[in-house]
């Protein structure tokens, strides 16, 4: 595939000698979106943290952007997450210390950017909260926090957006509103976006990239 | 965003226990910085002004007595000894120089010392204005002193009776001021000195307007004790005694003259093995060595140092116990924040850095407020008290043994910080995501 942005061919994660996730095959090209289906303890979360470079790769093989995961060291898995990755994860994990615009300043400086200001004020601006930049997380609604978390997630021009069920406790209307927010930032950032969920109403508008079973009969 | 701004983000976010824990640590440091200061200021000053003479004679008593009033200035004399003795001394052959010491007054509770000028020679003291003392009335005062009371060349100004403020005025017999010392950091600072004629001089007016019944310059509030501020000035004969002198004295009977102390330099060490014995049982008087002395009084004021220094290092160790826990507690609560930085693409490093700076922020500014809490109550002791300006406590001065306190508390709060910082380093970002 030659604009692959995930190549991923038997990959098996283990705990204690246990299988927790076993994946044959999963394949995705740049600015292709997709669904990561399955009940709750079938490793969603699991393949988002390996996706993520926040869990070493066990066995299989696992390029991300052409690059092997396998022959990344801590600092290289570091480096390809600070450039290459957002997360917007269920919990949201804003920095509640610092305003809404200062998180997505850390994130830049975290990444080793330098603070961009004109790109923080875009995205704040794209998901609505262009007049609220100094407000802290805790003054936001949830349906706020969740924008500044995408916007953050987007603000050092991630490759892959990766969010962990950002619908599962939103009602239809939320739910449609959060999974718009999603597609369409990506959309504007030009970033695949890959949504673990074991949210069944996502199908009609994300097609499903790979299906989780539980450990017993794990298939994709 | 740099590492300060969010470790400053992180401490307003909870100021309350960031203020009560940084206050924690001055405290501790405030303690322990202001027992090592005081106990180096009273090692210093003893040190200097006791250095270089071997031997005090005085009337019999307390040996540290007689030192602490003779050489150090901070304790009432033991009593008067004859004049004689000055000749004596001076014409022993083991004995290099003798300087006399008498003591009766003060100014503004800065003593006032019959003395010669070797007295001044002998701690280095230098004229900053004007001359030395030549003629009875004539004073020099030292840098302190003359600062203190406001003092210029030419003032006049009237000692009162006895060794601390507050005497009767001898407004009857006025000194001059004829000189004004550089500052020496030693005793000499806080006297005010005369030749040993003028302190005579005054004494015998005092005696002579007491007796005549004069209404002389007493306490303003008329409660004044005479009696008892005469023993102050270490008198320790009594009126009778020395209406005796004055009679012989105006008759010219110089020998029965009196002065509180002799300052002895030895010619050989032989005489620190003949000369006190002599004294001590062959005359009514005492010879008290100052090293001596002074060894006794280190041993006595140590088990109170050591107490507070011990005392100090427990509100430190407390200091940093707290300061561990509360930075423990506040990195345990922020392992989620230190773990999504980690996912926004953080170096382990970088996590390590900012746990640190945060310590060091706490530390830093706890050490600072600490030492800064410790010189100002040094210097408000040396204002408020008598006793702590004689120490030259007043003066702020800083030497590198004080800044060991705040190495202790840098040292303690990076020390509390290394345990969460590590667990933050080594920490596995995916399994402390998945506990929250």
């Amino acid at each position: 595939m030659a604009d692959a942005l995930i190549e991923i061919d038997n990959l098996r994660h283990s705990i204690g000698g246990r299988d927790i996730l076993s994946v044959p095959a999963l394949h995705l090209a740049k600015g292709q979106h997709g669904l990561l289906l399955g009940p709750s303890g079938s490793g969603k979360t699991t393949l988002l943290n390996l996706l993520a470079g926040l869990l070493p790769v066990m066995a299989g093989s696992f390029k991300l952007l052409g690059q092997d995961m396998r022959q990344l060291g801590p600092a290289g898995l570091d480096r390809l997450r600070a450039h290459h990755i957002g997360i917007v994860f269920q919990q949201l994990h804003l920095i509640e210390a610092v305003s809404i615009a200062d998180n997505l300043r850390l994130a830049q400086t975290l990444a080793g950017h330098a603070v961009d200001e004109a790109v923080i004020k875009e995205l704040l601006s794209r998901v609505g909260l262009g007049d609220r930049a100094k407000a802290r997380p805790s003054d936001l609604s949830q349906g706020e926090r969740q924008r500044v978390a995408v916007a953050r997630a987007l603000v050092n021009r991630p490759a892959l957006l990766l969010a962990d069920e950002p619908t599962s406790a939103l009602d239809d209307e939320n739910c449609a509103a959060a999974l718009d927010l999603l597609l369409q930032q990506a959309d504007l950032s030009g970033a695949t976006l890959l949504i673990a969920t074991h949210d069944q109403r996502l199908t009609a508008r994300v097609p499903v990239a790979l299906r989780l079973t539980k450990p017993e009969g794990m298939a994709a | 965003m740099n590492m300060l701004t969010l470790s400053l983000a992180y401490l307003r976010q909870r100021a309350l226990t960031s203020l009560l824990n940084l206050l924690l640590l001055a405290l501790g440091v405030a303690t322990i910085s202001f027992l090592l200061m005081l106990d180096r200021r009273i090692e210093d000053r003893l040190a200097r002004d006791v250095a270089g003479f071997d031997m005090v004679v005085g009337a019999k008593g307390s040996p540290l007595q007689l030192v602490m009033s003779a050489l150090l200035h901070i304790d009432t004399p033991t009593g008067n000894v004859p004049l004689s003795a000055l000749d004596t001394l001076r014409a022993n052959r083991l004995v290099r120089e003798v300087v006399p010491v008498a003591l009766g007054d003060n100014y503004q509770g800065y003593r006032i010392v019959g003395t010669e000028p070797a007295y001044i020679d002998h701690y280095g003291g230098k004229l900053a204005q004007g001359q030395l003392f030549a003629q009875p009335m004539e004073a020099v005062l030292g840098a302190t002193a003359a600062a203190t009371a406001g003092l210029k060349i030419g003032d006049s100004f009237a000692g009162s009776h006895g060794l601390t403020a507050g005497g009767e005025v001898h407004s009857f017999a006025p000194y001059k001021v004829v000189g004004i010392l550089a500052p020496t950091g030693s005793v000499l600072d806080r006297l005010v000195l005369t030749p040993v004629a003028s302190v005579w001089a005054v004494h015998e007016h005092h005696h002579h307007h007491h007796h005549d019944g004069d209404d002389h310059d007493e306490d303003a509030d008329g409660d004044h004790d005479h009696d008892h501020d005469h023993a102050m000035a270490g008198a320790d004969h009594d009126e009778d005694h020395d209406h005796d002198h004055d009679a012989k004295e105006e008759a010219g009977h110089e020998p029965h003259r009196e002065v509180t102390a002799l300052l002895v330099r030895y010619a050989t060490p032989l005489a620190a093995a003949r000369l006190p014995r002599e004294i001590n049982t062959g005359t009514d008087m005492q010879a008290a060595s100052p090293a001596t002395e002074m060894l006794r009084l280190r041993s006595l004021l140590g088990i109170g140092v050591d107490t507070m220094k011990l005392f100090g290092g427990v509100l430190v160790l407390a200091a940093a116990l707290g300061t561990f826990i509360a930075l423990a507690n506040s990195l345990q609560e922020r392992r989620y924040d230190l773990a999504i930085m980690r996912t926004l693409g953080a170096t382990r490093s970088r996590i390590l850095g900012q746990i640190l700076t945060e310590a060091l922020l706490v530390g830093g500014a706890g050490a600072l407020l600490g030492f800064g809490l410790a010189h100002l109550g040094m210097v408000l002791m040396g204002r408020f008290s008598a006793q702590a300006r004689d120490l030259g406590l007043a003066v702020p001065s800083v030497g590198l043994v004080d800044l060991w306190p705040l190495a202790l508390a840098l040292g303690t709060a990076l020390l509390a910080a290394l345990l969460p910082a590590i667990r933050a380093y080594r920490g596995d970002v995916a399994r402390m995501l998945a506990q929250r």
